[in-house]
């Protein structure tokens, strides 16, 4: 894992005593609430509906066990006993109380990290796939890149005050697991024509208001001018994004209005200007941030061993549970934090430690946390499995649903967010409870859930996507189908008119009654399925009697 | 504060230091629950409503205070939008969350609802 260096550990200090100063200015009025919010914001808290809420950044998903029970420990001493791991691969307290945060980002600062840059109109923390550095289809660890971004990205002074905020993810494999296509820009990590390292790039994707896939405007940049190229495309998005409409002001409205060619053209050109200039990476720099992220000391092993026990349950999980390892006789194991009508995401201060205490027992001390808020431990041996599976049970987390259709994305929606419309939680959890004894028979769904359209529940592409809305003041969901955040990336249709929160769970049913009804077999997984047969069988079984 | 004044309505908004959802009540106090809220009946009582929150947040009582349009019902206040009775009762699913450790005794309007019924 990535050390702070001196200047990491300084400026991070800095910023929590800068913070605690600016926190006892607001309480003792010397700052009005607009003059202190941009503040806040920079540090990650915000103001939401019951309480502030105080979003920490997860680098690249990669926690160690002390990071993990630090978390816990701030859960227990200044929350209320829970933490909530997010969609953007963060980890979120929803009670904190104003006074106490400076505190909070001390303790943090003590385990090296901090909530800086996860909120305001900045490079924002960026993501990777959670199995990086672990999954046999990946071509190298694509985390070392994720790190040299967050020091490039971090304070950056040319763009700490862009049009809107900006995403950065990074993948390393051909299955898409970083939905880099719906990020304002994603890094697919491969190998060029020449056997070396670099980089696909993809620009101005994203969900929210309005949805857009990424365009691929460069396929085969030197991994040596990784950070140069970034610079480029934040210079033009920073002087041609727009600022004079907060819904337009996106990259991926400047991308579509001016066309990816002509967006591309520009990148180009300022590139030009600066790719041989002071960022151009070094190999030396580059071997040296890779030291951080070296494998850990694998065992050699045997390609097999003995996965299953004579236990019907241990066998689901593990077909469902565990991925392929890079290594022999080694599996990445997903936690799932989807127990059937639980809140997604969600995690005790008590689960949290018995993770890190997992981690640190069976998977060289390291968790991830995934984008579809599920926890990793990334390098556990196969004749540990059944330890591991065990120990997740007894913290009601052995949960075999990885990838199933209880699996859901669902944002905090109206139950905390500010912004929301409608809440997302009771509909994941009623959903949950009511195909949860069919999940195995449904297959591969992934449904997700966002509370407005700001869409951090990512119902754009979920395979069903729910829209929560509201209508009259009540609560009210749009049904959308079809979408993807994979390498066959695709952004949901909507249904056509939505339904009442009585009404959802049962339209969600009926869309899987009907894939189930029409499927080629067991075979055919829903996407292929809603691919095969378009919108219309679907359409008639949620509208046909009304 | 809102562009259009509700018909009935009451003044909620954030404490400063916690950020906890609070309603002025008659007395002039910002309290944790609505049952007691000053309401405005005109838009005269709504004004009123208004300056007392423009004022108490320039004091730094509170944060971002507004108007929250209710319905009075059977004695008790309802907030109209689904969005305001959420921040009444709080997130709805506070007895699902693992761990959850609630921070005070005191009851909030959904707890009550239950013990009555029950």
């Amino acid at each position: 894992m990535y050390r702070y260096d001196e200047f990491d550990a300084e400026f991070v200090r800095q910023r929590v005593a800068q913070f605690r100063d600016q926190v006892a200015r607001r309480v003792s009025g010397e700052l009005t609430e607009d003059e202190f919010k941009p503040l806040r914001l920079r540090n990650g808290v915000y103001l939401q509906l019951h309480a502030y809420m105080l979003r920490i950044a997860i680098p690249y998903g990669t926690l160690s066990s002390r990071q993990m029970r630090k978390l816990a420990h701030i859960a227990r001493v200044y929350d209320r006993g829970t933490g909530h791991f997010t969609t953007r691969q963060n980890l979120q307290f929803n009670w904190p109380k104003l006074s106490d945060i400076p505190a909070i980002l001390d303790e943090l600062a003590d385990v090296e990290m901090h909530a800086i840059q996860t909120s305001g109109n900045c490079i924002r923390n960026v993501t990777a796939d959670h199995f990086a550095g672990a999954a046999a289809d990946e071509v190298a660890d694509p985390r070392p890149y994720a790190e040299i971004i967050r020091q490039w990205s971090s304070l950056h002074p040319e763009f700490s005050w862009l049009p809107r905020k900006f995403k950065v993810a990074v993948t390393a494999a051909e299955h898409d697991r970083a939905a880099i296509q719906v990020h304002d820009i994603g890094l697919h990590l491969k190998r060029l024509g020449d056997g070396s390292l670099g980089f696909a790039v993809w620009v101005g994707g994203g969900q929210g208001r309005t949805p857009f896939l990424a365009k691929l405007i460069r396929d085969d940049l030197p991994e040596q001018d990784l950070l140069s190229y970034l610079e480029a495309i934040l210079r033009v998005y920073n002087l041609h994004g727009r600022r004079d409409n907060i819904y337009k002001a996106r990259i991926k409205i400047l991308v579509h209005e001016i066309g990816a060619e002509a967006f591309a053209a520009q990148v180009e050109d300022e590139w030009r200007r600066i790719r041989d200039g002071a960022l151009k990476l070094p190999e030396q720099e580059i071997k040296r941030i890779d030291a951080y992220f070296a494998p850990p000391a694998f065992e050699t092993r045997p390609a097999t061993a003995a996965l299953r026990a004579p236990d019907r349950a241990f066998d689901r999980w593990v077909t469902r549970n565990t991925h392929a390892h890079r290594r022999p006789g080694y599996a990445i194991v997903t936690i799932s934090l989807k127990p059937i009508g639980g809140i997604p995401g969600d995690a005790s201060a008590a689960q949290m430690d018995a993770i890190a205490d997992l981690a640190e027992r069976y998977s060289f001390d390291e968790v991830r946390v995934t984008h579809e808020q599920n926890l990793v431990l990334p390098h556990v041996r196969l004749g540990d499995l059944w330890d591991v599976y065990s120990a997740l049970e007894d913290i009601d987390l052995a949960e075999a649903n990885a990838g199933l259709v209880t699996d859901i994305i669902a944002c905090p929606g109206l139950d905390y967010c500010a912004l929301a419309n409608a809440r997302s939680i009771p509909i994941s959890q009623r959903i949950s409870e009511r195909l949860a004894a069919r999940q195995d028979e449904i297959g591969d769904l992934k449904i997700k859930i966002s509370g407005c359209i700001n869409a951090c529940g990512h119902h754009h592409v979920g395979h069903i996507g729910i829209l929560g809305v509201e209508k009259r003041g009540e609560e009210h969901y749009q049904l959308m189908l079809g979408g993807s955040g994979a390498e066959d990336a695709a952004l949901a249709g909507i249904t056509g008119p939505g339904f009442g929160p009585e009404g959802i769970v049962d339209a969600v049913e009926k869309v899987v009654d009907t894939y189930l009804k029409l499927r080629s077999g067991p075979q055919e997984p829903f996407l292929a399925a809603y691919g095969r047969l378009g919108a219309a069988p679907f359409k008639e079984a949620l509208y046909a009697a009304a | 504060m809102s562009k259009r004044a509700p018909a009935v309505c009451v003044l909620t908004a954030n404490r400063l230091d916690d950020g906890i959802v609070v309603f002025l009540d008659s007395g002039g106090t910002w309290v944790e629950r609505i049952d007691g809220a000053a309401v405005a009946r005109s838009p005269d009582e709504t004004q009123a409503l208004e300056a007392r929150g423009a004022h108490d947040a320039a004091c730094n009582l509170v944060v971002e205070p507004y108007l929250a349009e209710v319905h009075e019902v059977a004695g008790r206040l309802v907030p109209v939008r689904a969005r305001e009775r959420v921040r009444v009762d709080g997130p709805s699913i506070l007895g699902d969350v693992p761990g959850y450790e609630a921070p005070s005794p005191a009851p909030r309007l959904r707890d009550r609802e239950q013990a009555e019924a029950a």
